[in-house]
């Protein structure tokens, strides 16, 4: 199938570099922004170290950017363009939506925020809105981000002691009570207890939906876990 | 990490690395079909045909992906 793009006219078109690992994926993404009238696509990577090369080498105004993605993750990558090439837009383009990651991709002060589930009329309109100098959150993303604003998302979180939380993530990195009991000098019997404090203040019923929950919360990162 | 723990983390990387990555791929591409497909009825039935074929590679990958589990479970 052909299709070629209708430029607009008497404007230059909007450059954007895409970067994303998934070759099937970075594929139907240049072939869609290239049908779009008004923009252009000069440059695809597929690893994060590549990013910044490409962008300094062909100055886009848009970089759409997977955030998992091999050598350096797409929230890096936003972080050293912010230094190295501070007027290029920041359009993040990923699967991960859960909290520690919109956090993360937040605070680096990106300028847009779309899901991988999103339809292509929304991925259109936030390539619109980001080239026409707004923010945009896909509805999903902006859910969240307005629950971390109004604290409610951290709720459980507070309510959790020191200790709680230093025994949440030792479950996490795969321990059992036993373990953990040994691991902080406490007995078994009292790790059960915290255990059951923990999955009461959470809203779960088993250690895997706690480390579920505490994952989703941003409380462990798999960083921490590894 | 549990036995039970890498089976879930290696559930979690194949939804994210090759379900949620292909299903966006179709998503996408049958949308630009919807936009862009034009007249060719010949070029349209091609193009339906390769992501009949992605799809089918996909759900092969599932299938295998459950037996695991269920072995692994057992």
């Amino acid at each position: 199938m052909t299709v070629g793009p209708t430029r607009s006219t008497g404007r230059r078109p909007v450059r954007v570099v895409i970067a994303d690992d998934h070759t099937l994926v970075r594929q139907s993404l240049i072939k869609l922004v290239e049908a779009e009238p008004g923009f252009e696509v000069i440059g695809d990577v597929d690893r994060g170290d590549a990013v910044v090369d490409a962008v300094t080498r062909g100055v886009p105004d848009i970089v759409l950017l997977d955030i998992s993605m091999p050598n350096l993750d797409g929230i890096e990558v936003a972080s050293e363009l912010r230094r190295s090439s501070p007027e290029a837009r920041i359009l993040f383009l990923t699967a991960h939506d859960d909290d520690a990651t919109v956090r993360r991709a937040v605070g680096i002060g990106a300028d847009g925020y779309v899901s991988k589930t999103a339809s292509t009329g929304e991925l259109l309109q936030a390539l619109r809105t980001v080239a026409a100098g707004g923010s945009f959150l896909s509805p999903s993303i902006a859910r969240r981000v307005m629950e971390m604003a109004s604290g409610r998302e951290d709720e459980p979180a507070r309510s959790l002691t020191e200790r709680e939380m230093e025994i949440l993530r030792l479950i996490a990195t795969g321990m059992r009570p036993t373990d953990v009991a040994e691991r902080l000098f406490l007995s078994v019997k009292t790790v059960k207890n915290h255990l059951t404090s923990i999955y009461a203040k959470l809203g779960v019923q088993t250690a895997a939906q706690a480390v579920a929950e505490a994952y989703r919360l941003g409380l462990v990162t798999t960083q921490q876990e590894r | 990490m549990s036995e039970a723990q890498q089976v879930r983390r290696e559930l979690a990387d194949l939804l994210h690395d090759r379900v949620v990555q292909v299903l966006a791929h179709l998503r996408l591409e049958l949308e630009f079909v919807e936009r862009h497909g034009g007249d060719d009825v010949e070029a349209l039935r091609a193009e339906l045909r390769r992501l009949s074929t992605t799809a089918a590679g996909a759900l092969e990958e599932v299938r295998d992906a459950m037996e695991e589990l269920r072995e692994a479970s057992r």
